[in-house]
């Protein structure tokens, strides 16, 4: 059997599925699949902790969400299960798979990360075939839980079992000579395929600073050398508002990295060997317990990537300057008391010296798909005014930065209004001459009232007939254009 | 019985069967040399053959009709311009059509008018806003209009007001509430393509009534979409002929899981999911008929490339068509079908592409070894390619846990060839008369005489 075609097989199986990983016994990675940047980090950081402190026996599936024990924010759970992958009991034969599953997020302006919903450490809960309903019902019975944990949990431990069964028949089929052989072989071809991709990476050296408020700033310095990649962020500071963990951070720097390189979000063992990554405890890119995490998993991940992204263009061409892109995904929530409506807005991407910023760019998003508005004016007392491009919010230039978006939503009942935006500048910086993009806004219009612009983040008890206007922001130009659009 | 002509016509080839004839005439042409009207010429002057019906089924790709019609105009609510071209998330390779790529943002006009989601009109159209509307419209010179209004499920007034003033203006509307079923942004989307088809339809029809001038004949036409035959003057179809391939299928085949492996498109049976409901092709006009037959992962024209890390991989991207299919070495790249001919050589799809399968194995094998691991050569080349053959079956039917070999019924033109290759045999149990289903257009006729 070809060693390559078992990644193959692999990625055809999860096809449909965007986040999970695969790692042998020793905890090494034979397969990893990332929807959002920090999904390569979070899903092998949880599976090497669920190996390393609970010890599964095949068939055994634990649950996690805690972000510091390598988790992303509280509304995503990871599903852990041990399988088996032949009939011989050797330890070559275990495997982990790890699954991401996402709930409907909340958001809470919280100062404490276990305000922002229930932190669960790696927990065991039973087996494929006989869940821990006594755990899992625990779970769901926190007032912070997700609505309809177990029954989500419950179908997702079953769907676990099947993957786990495929993937196992197909490591049998595989492995069935020499397993040691074949997962050496198969390392070694993509040892092989990542040396080919360090190949087109410039060696040198990029070193950026970005600020992170007043006195503080994400300082990193790129080392691209022919082995090893190495994001050293020694100096960067903290910020009150928000920041990632180290595994996050690793999940967007190695993210960041592929996508630069035009690459497909999955990758193995091979790839995590040559990222070095230096993150200093207690700042930006490694907060420590307490801090809440849901904003530094939206904007500061959107953050975090763009300033990455224009590392890697000052690797490859030393002299550029990058427009911001815009990084606030401009999360909000509306408390009806018995539901909950949680949106975003996304902001535009920065113009290029390539080409023009995205529109609305999902720059790391939570969600991919808009849900429809017949939807959810059916389920949630609102009303739609508008959801549009935001006009003339790109910054302008020969290369125009993305536009953001606008929302305005009427309420048809009382509601608490929640909602958290990011702008650590001014405004969305153009670059080469390109102008600044328009910041994001949020403005309510309560009945019989004037507009009123609101700052960045807060949380209103609404009456019946508000307006609520939330605009993303743009992204900057990129390029002197002057008004004659020369 | 009727004198039935039945025309399938597909993006490399078009087959053509006649019933009743003096014998069983199935034909089949490669579109790069054969036009429809050049086949009804061929037709007639070899079979001598006068039809009174015409069965028509278009297996058109939407990536296709880019470019080939103008983008129609698009009326929503105000404030709504840019929804359907922000709701659509990007589609993945090869699964849906994308409705984003029709839309011309310049061609997206608002309306002030609100439905609420219990139906009650919030705000209803105004004349000058629609006077002024018709204006600009005649000014950009667009003839089909989508109209789409936000709960129009539920009131369908405003919609029906706007195709009525449009109509006495010449224009060619379609409204999003002739989908009965679905939210906003498929039947949208629904009123959209079937206003992006309709200029099309126009000139395939004009082009078969100048052949039907030329060459005398007179016959009934209709064409196939996915609630049966329909007229082909009927505009109100023309959206629902873009899975009417599927449809033909399901009708036809009776096993409830097969594969159908055409000449340039391989099928599959498959249960619904969520990830299918995305589509609004799936819709047909006041129905809620969903084929349950979908294109396959595999396609014969699939490509072969180095993926991620280099590995050699099936993409999800098919190759060009024109002109003709690039397969069997023509290409620059190695498709499935040229890997499968390397193994097992259709005698047919030899004669169809015109070429001496040898050369044309050796050029495949040239292509592969540019992309291949070092370690393969001409002497052990054939070893990767029986593993890249048997990695791509596990495409097929792969959302069912690639549960491929076990248990699934082959039909279609190359299911012979690759039975034998995967030592399985064909199935003949079917809906039809024939035993083995070669020939789409075969299947035309025996749908509309049942």
């Amino acid at each position: 059997m070809n060693p390559s075609s078992l990644f193959n097989h692999i990625d055809l199986i999860f096809r449909l599925n965007h986040s999970l990983s695969l790692l042998d016994s020793q905890g090494q990675v034979i397969f990893c699949k990332a929807q959002r940047a920090e999904d390569f980090g979070n899903l092998v950081a949880v599976g090497q902790n669920v190996n390393q402190y609970l010890k599964l026996l095949p068939s055994e599936v634990a649950v996690v969400n805690d972000p510091y024990s390598g988790g992303s924010h509280l509304s995503c759970f990871y599903l852990v299960c041990r399988f088996q992958s032949g009939a011989q009991k050797q330890q070559m034969n275990y495997f982990t798979l790890v699954k991401k599953i996402l709930f409907k997020p909340r958001l809470r302006l919280a100062a404490h990360i276990d305000e922002e919903g229930v932190r669960v450490p790696p927990t065991p809960i039973g087996t494929f075939k006989e869940p821990n309903l006594l755990v899992i019902k625990a779970i769901a019975a926190h007032p912070l839980a997700p609505a309809k944990f177990e029954s989500i949990i419950l179908n997702e431990i079953e769907q676990l079992c099947k993957d786990a069964h495929l993937v196992g028949q197909l490591l049998r089929d595989h492995l069935r000579e020499s397993p040691q052989a074949f997962l050496k072989d198969y390392s070694q071809i993509f040892r092989q395929g990542v040396n080919t991709l360090f190949d087109r990476v410039p060696d040198g050296i990029a070193e950026i600073q970005w600020p992170l408020g007043p006195s503080s700033s994400l300082q990193l310095k790129l080392n691209a050398q022919p082995k090893s990649l190495t994001f050293d962020f020694s100096g960067t500071g903290s910020m009150d508002e928000f920041g990632i963990t180290d595994s996050a951070c690793l999940g967007v720097c190695i993210a960041s990295f592929l996508r630069w390189m035009g690459h497909p979000l999955v990758t193995t063992q091979a790839l995590y060997d040559r990222i070095i990554l230096i993150a200093p405890k207690g700042s930006f890119v490694n907060q420590s317990f307490p801090q809440p995490i849901f904003r530094g998993i939206t904007d500061g991940v959107a953050y975090l990537s763009f300033c990455l992204a224009s590392t890697f263009e000052k690797l490859r061409q030393p002299g550029i300057a990058a427009a911001f892109s815009g990084y606030s995904q401009c999360s909000f929530e509306l408390d009806f008391g018995d539901q909950v409506f949680f949106d975003h807005v996304l902001p535009g991407s920065g113009g290029q010296s390539q080409g023009p910023g995205e529109v609305g760019a999902a720059n790391w998003g939570l969600y991919q798909l808009q849900p429809s508005v017949e939807e959810i004016e059916a389920i949630y007392p609102m009303r739609f005014k508008t959801i549009n491009i935001r006009k003339n919010s790109g910054g302008s230039g020969v290369h125009p930065g993305g536009a953001g978006q606008d929302k305005t939503i009427e309420l048809l009942r009382d509601a608490r209004f929640t909602w958290s935006f990011s702008h650590l500048h001014p405004k969305l910086r153009g670059s080469d001459g390109g102008r600044h993009g328009a910041p994001p806004e949020v403005v309510i219009t309560l009945p019989g009232t004037k507009k009123q612009s609101q700052p960045l983040s807060g949380t209103l008890q609404l009456p019946v007939g508000s307006v609520i206007s939330v605009h993303s922001s743009g992204g900057g130009g990129w390029g002197f254009q002057d008004t004659a659009g020369n | 019985m009727s004198r039935c002509l039945s025309l399938h016509v597909g993006e490399f080839f078009s087959e053509a069967s006649l019933r009743p004839a003096s014998e069983t005439i199935h034909l089949r042409f490669a579109n790069a040399r054969w036009s429809s009207e050049k086949i009804l010429s061929h037709i007639k002057v070899k079979f001598a053959f006068d039809p009174e019906v015409l069965l028509l089924n278009y297996d058109l790709k939407a990536d296709l009709l880019k470019g080939r019609t103008q983008a129609p105009a698009i009326i929503t609510n105000s404030g709504f311009e840019d929804w359907l071209k922000l709701s659509w998330p990007e589609p993945p390779n090869g699964a849906f059509f994308d409705p984003v790529s029709f839309i011309n943002p310049d061609f997206c006009f608002g309306v002030t008018q609100r439905v609420d989601a219990q139906g009650h009109v919030l705000e209803s159209l105004k004349s000058e806003e629609i006077e002024f509307l018709i204006a600009k419209l005649k000014m950009i010179g667009c003839r089909s209009v989508a109209v789409g209004l936000l709960n129009s499920h539920l009131n369908n007034e405003g919609e029906i007001e706007l195709r009525n003033r449009l109509n006495d203006e010449g224009f060619v509307v379609y409204c999003s509430s002739d989908l009965s079923i679905g939210s906003e942004k498929e039947r949208w989307s629904w009123a959209l393509l079937s206003a992006t088809l309709d200029p099309l339809f126009d000139v395939f029809k004009s082009r078969l009534d100048q052949s039907f001038t030329d060459l005398g004949w007179s016959p009934r036409v209709f064409i196939f979409t996915s609630v049966g035959f329909k007229d082909f003057s009927e505009k109100e179809a023309r959206a629902s002929t873009l899975l009417a391939t599927e449809h033909l299928l399901q009708q036809s085949i009776e096993s409830e899981n097969f594969c159908f492996f055409g000449v340039e498109s391989f099928y599959e049976s498959f249960q619904h999911s969520k990830n299918h409901l995305m589509a609004p092709w799936h819709f047909s006009p006041k129905n809620s008929n969903w084929p349950k037959v979908k294109k396959s992962l595999l396609q014969p024209s699939l490509l072969l490339a180095r993926g991620p890390y280099d590995i050699v991989t099936w993409t999800d991207i098919e190759a060009g068509f024109e002109p003709g299919p690039i397969c069997l070495g023509k290409g620059l790249r190695p498709t499935w079908l040229d890997i499968f001919s390397t193994v097992a050589s259709p005698e047919f799809l030899v004669d169809l592409y015109e070429v001496k399968i040898g050369d044309a194995r050796y050029r495949i094998r040239e292509q592969l070894l540019q992309i291949a691991p070092s370690e393969f050569s001409l002497k052990n080349i054939h070893e990767l390619e029986y593993a890249l053959l048997k990695e791509s079956f596990f495409r097929v039917a792969s959302d069912r846990g690639g549960a491929f070999l076990a248990n699934i019924d082959l039909y279609g033109p190359l299911a012979e060839a690759i039975s034998k290759w995967l030592k399985k045999p064909v199935s003949s149990r079917s809906r039809l008369n024939s035993s083995k289903v070669e020939f789409l257009s075969d299947l035309l006729i025996e749908a509309f005489f049942r």
